[in-house]
């Protein structure tokens, strides 16, 4: 690889920290790619959008109804964005808490990836609120609706991304060279990961259980009463099915920070990760299994939504749990990488069958999202992975830390 | 359910939040505390100083017994022994207590003398049998030439060996006395472990797993628990005698 | 507009409310009350002619646009722009008015779902959307079982719109707009459980004119506004599948179970490492 490295840490001893932040504003490669010509005209419209959004009402941009309120911007970027930032909790638990050494070179990416995810979907649900500025009264207490689940969900958002903060915030401290701040942020590492992996769960379950208020609203087939368990369950392999798209597309385009060492274990770290995922959708599975059994689902069978149910358990829940095996055993990364990218389309299937699809299904008017959802909606991932390339050509993040960084 | 009068199946979850709440503010200080560092460690963590074997200085002719003290047999016939230098450098600054005086008869493996430093002490063990001839009185007042010069103004007692062959059979010299001393250091650092796990100062039982060097005078920021681990275990009692 | 009939009812109705007037819109009070009973409302199907007052008189009292209803209106659902509707529907024995609104349930779901407090049911009985507290987040639509609420979308400051029994003029001593202005006196305000002695006086002193079914008696725990009809509810559209139990108890185990995973998963956490950590070795080969 030729590509010259393009971090560089800010040089205390002449304490030119406000150059030094401009000059980290420039972009480090080439400005004129195929994907920054693409993707941008969709994050400048998904910008006016909002504004626009913020002009004139939801109904300007949306095709959201009194029968259904809750819109893609919900129902996918936070319910389905959620379970695909699972991978940060689940590897902060495996690295940190049982000392699993050879998932480290992925830490850092997954915990940036979480971050990043959770606060663009935050965002995302801002989008969608329909009086926003009074988001802080949860906070300040105008009330504190504690018997909601909303409630719950809200607040380990917020301290879920401090907590996700602070565990990613040493890779900030070693790019502006404060050694004093990583020591003692690194020192709080464990507090943040405890934290974080017990309000992670708690909210995965969380976002499942908003829906069991609507009992009578959700197709049968997808209203059980274990849907907390479930979504938590399913954020762990879908976490980490994000992580193994993430790693390998970032480990390819942003090689030339890795170490050789790092190259040669991405197979190894791909495979093991596929190992996880498909114990995870085994139980998964089973438990799904039970569930049929418990509600008495063969009574749908035969029916339209019961073949749904089919197509999304059969082709994007049992068929990548025998990839992940089959990749597994052989070893085999392309695999890894095909069947996660199954999983995740399973984990959309199902949590957008949940919260839009099969939600109120006798309503008149059914909902499809307008292009400018679907627009703003892409135009937040986007914007978020603009953001993601930033921080990796900038911080410590594939690249090693500097070395006084090392040995905390 | 009567649903005559307002109820609120959730009306505690506002008090088992604040309680959950304060569990996390607690749980941090809780867990400090629990796995504080004892003093020991605490003290060992700063800076460490090396006590390697490169820095003893350990001259020829004389020999060192398995509990550490050196012997010197002059021309005249008479013998001088005291604690070896590496004792000393461990144990740091002690007091000499004899217990056994000039004129008495002792055998290899006698009490003689106990070394103190405040509360703790160390028993001494003769090496080598045969009449005491003098015991260092500089010592009564001022241990520092202990430290200073070990192997010269330091030594602790003058003996007339009754059969030093025989009696230093045991014992290392030259070459074969530093690479003892070597192995000696090693064999401190494995003790001064397992004494440590023993006595829970498991964090600088970590450190020195880790490859930490040992400090000088090391066994003065040590409790009686340890020094007594230090006599039984280390030291133990080379002389089996009677 | 109509003649205002101040009837016996009234007087009955003014003195319930007389007891119960107080603080209606107060400060959160979360803990049960077995002092103020639940008011509620009996909508009687057998007497309503369907005159439509109740409409315009609801949006008169609540200071909001007036319904544009034509002379034979086709069905229409409840929106943003009304608190109530009432639909006509041809039934097995000839026309039946079905008058449509919140139910006020006495555990309501919109409330346990509201994670500000905006919805808020008072000790009274009355559920009421408080504004200075709204976020439009929408999960009380989502968990209204009645699909009660509606968002005003085409506002860029937008309200919940929803009956909430009139909480105005029962602070100053009156019963709510509808039932006030009723000319038939379908609607009758009272607390809850003489409401359903009346129901059940009227069912058993008059078996052939009505079913023997008080909608919103069990209903998601039991309504505050209560149904009587002439003929089987499932006719005029009622969803006889509510469940019988409140909604809010279907989360119950989910929040129960917040409190013992947040204190004892730190916990186990911590075990685990403190177990995985001593058997770990720093080896510098292995860092990468």
């Amino acid at each position: 690889m030729n590509q010259t490295d393009t971090i560089q840490y800010l040089d205390n001893k002449e304490n030119k920290t406000w150059r030094f932040l401009i000059s980290e504003l420039k972009p480090k490669t080439k400005v004129f790619t195929a994907f920054n010509i693409i993707t941008l005209p969709i994050i400048l419209l998904g910008i006016a959008l909002i504004v626009y959004r913020f002009m004139h009402g939801l109904e300007a941009v949306t095709n959201l109804s009194q029968d259904v309120p809750w819109g893609i911007w919900k129902a996918f970027n936070v319910v389905v964005g959620v379970a695909m930032a699972g991978g940060a909790y689940v590897l902060v638990f495996m690295t940190h808490v049982l000392h699993i050494k050879r998932y480290e070179p992925v830490l850092k990416i997954a915990v940036l990836n979480g971050l990043l995810a959770y606060v663009f979907y935050s965002a995302a649900l801002v989008l969608e609120l329909g009086r926003p500025l009074d988001i802080f009264n949860v906070i300040i207490g105008n009330d504190y609706g504690v018997s909601s689940i909303l409630f719950l969900v809200a607040w380990h958002f917020m301290l879920y991304i401090l907590c996700l903060f602070l565990e990613f915030s040493p890779s900030i401290a070693a790019w502006l060279n404060a050694r004093k701040m990583h020591k003692f942020l690194t020192g709080i590492t464990l507090v943040a990961v405890v934290f974080g992996i017990t309000l992670s769960v708690l909210h995965q379950g969380g976002i499942g259980a908003l829906f069991l208020l609507a009992k009578d609203k959700i197709h049968p087939l997808w209203y059980n009463n274990y849907m907390p368990l479930m979504f938590v369950i399913q954020s762990v392999f879908g976490g980490l099915s994000l992580v193994v798209v993430v790693v390998a597309i970032s480990w390819k385009i942003f090689a030339f920070q890795l170490t050789e060492k790092m190259l040669k274990a991405k197979n190894d770290i791909l495979v093991g990760l596929a190992g996880i995922c498909s114990v995870g959708l085994f139980s998964y599975v089973f438990m799904h299994i039970i569930i049929f059994v418990h509600e008495k689902y063969f009574a749908y069978m035969g029916t339209g939504w019961g073949n749904w149910y089919l197509l999304e358990m059969i082709g994007l829940v049992i068929l990548p749990m025998f990839l992940f095996m089959y990749s597994y055993k052989t070893k085999n990364a392309a695999m890894v990488i095909v069947s996660s990218v199954i999983t995740l389309l399973g984990i959309l299937v199902n949590r957008l069958n949940v919260s839009l699809i099969a939600y109120n299904i006798d309503a008149p008017v059914r909902y499809v999202p307008t292009w400018q959802e679907l627009t703003v909606s892409l135009a937040i991932i986007l914007i978020q992975i603009w953001v993601f390339r930033w921080i990796i050509l900038r911080m410590p993040v594939l690249r090693n830390a500097p070395d006084w960084a090392k040995g905390h | 359910m009567e649903a005559f009068y307002y109820t609120n199946i959730f009306e505690t979850k506002g008090i088992e939040y604040l309680v959950t709440v304060a569990f996390f503010l607690l749980l941090v200080p809780f867990w400090m505390i629990l796995n504080k560092k004892s003093k020991i460690s605490q003290k060992f963590h700063e800076a460490l100083s090396v006590l390697s074997v490169k820095r003893l200085n350990i001259p020829s002719g004389v020999y060192h017994s398995p509990n550490h003290m050196w012997m010197y047999m002059f021309k005249s016939g008479k013998a001088r022994f005291g604690l070896d230098e590496l004792m000393l450098r461990i144990t740091g600054l002690v007091s000499v207590e004899p217990i056994k005086h000039a004129g008495d008869d002792v055998e290899k493996g006698d009490l003689i003398a106990i070394i103190h430093q405040k509360e703790k002490q160390i028993k001494v063990f003769s090496p080598l049998s045969g009449s005491i001839r003098k015991f260092n009185s500089e010592l009564q007042n001022d241990t520092s030439s202990m430290m200073e010069d070990t192997y010269g103004k330091g030594w602790m007692y003058e003996i007339k060996p009754k059969s030093w062959i025989s009696e230093t059979a045991d014992c290392v010299i030259a070459e074969d006395a530093i690479s003892w001393t070597s192995s000696e250091l090693v064999r401190f650092k494995d003790f001064l472990m397992s004494s440590l796990w023993k006595n829970s100062a498991s964090q600088m039982a970590q450190t020195l797993q880790d490859g930490g060097e040992l400090r000088e005078h090391l066994l003065t920021e040590l409790p009686q628990e340890v020094w007594a681990d230090f006599e039984n275990e280390f030291l133990g009692r080379p002389f089996q005698k009677n | 507009m109509y003649l205002n009939r101040r009837t016996f009812f009234k007087a009955m109705g003014a003195t319930a409310v007389a007891l119960s007037v107080g603080k209606v819109s107060a400060a959160s009070e979360a803990f049960s009350d077995n002092g103020t009973e639940l008011n509620g409302m009996l909508y009687d199907m057998s007497r309503c002619v369907g005159c439509f007052g109740c409409e315009y008189d609801c949006a008169e009292a609540h200071e909001a646009e007036m319904p544009d209803i034509p002379r034979n209106p086709p069905p229409r659902k409840l929106d943003e722009t009304c608190r109530t509707i009432v639909n006509k529907h041809e039934t097995s024995i000839g026309m039946v008015a079905f008058k449509d609104q919140c139910r006020h349930c006495s555990e309501p779901a919109c409330t346990a779902a509201c994670l500000t407090m905006a919805m808020y049911k008072t000790k009274e009985g009355p559920v009421i959307w408080r504004e200075d507290k709204c976020m439009g987040c929408r999960y009380c639509m989502i968990a209204c079982p009645f699909d009660i609420p509606k968002f005003e979308y085409k506002s860029t400051n937008p309200k919940v719109v929803k009956c909430d029994m009139c909480v105005k003029r029962l602070v100053e001593d009156e019963i709510p707009a509808c039932s006030y202005f009723c000319p038939e006196e379908a609607l009758t305000y009272g607390k809850r459980s003489d409401l359903i002695k009346e129901a059940r006086k009227r069912i058993i002193e008059n078996p052939d004119t009505y079913i023997d079914y008080v909608y919103g008696e069990h209903e998601a725990g039991g309504t505050s506004w209560m149904y009587i009809s002439p003929v089987p509810f499932e006719e005029l559209g009622f969803n006889m599948k509510i469940q019988k139990k409140s909604y809010p108890g279907l989360t119950k185990g989910f929040i129960s179970s917040i409190a013992p995973v947040d204190l004892l998963l730190p916990t186990f956490l911590l075990g685990v490492y403190q177990a995985t950590k001593s058997t770990s070795t720093i080896n510098e080969e292995d860092a990468i």
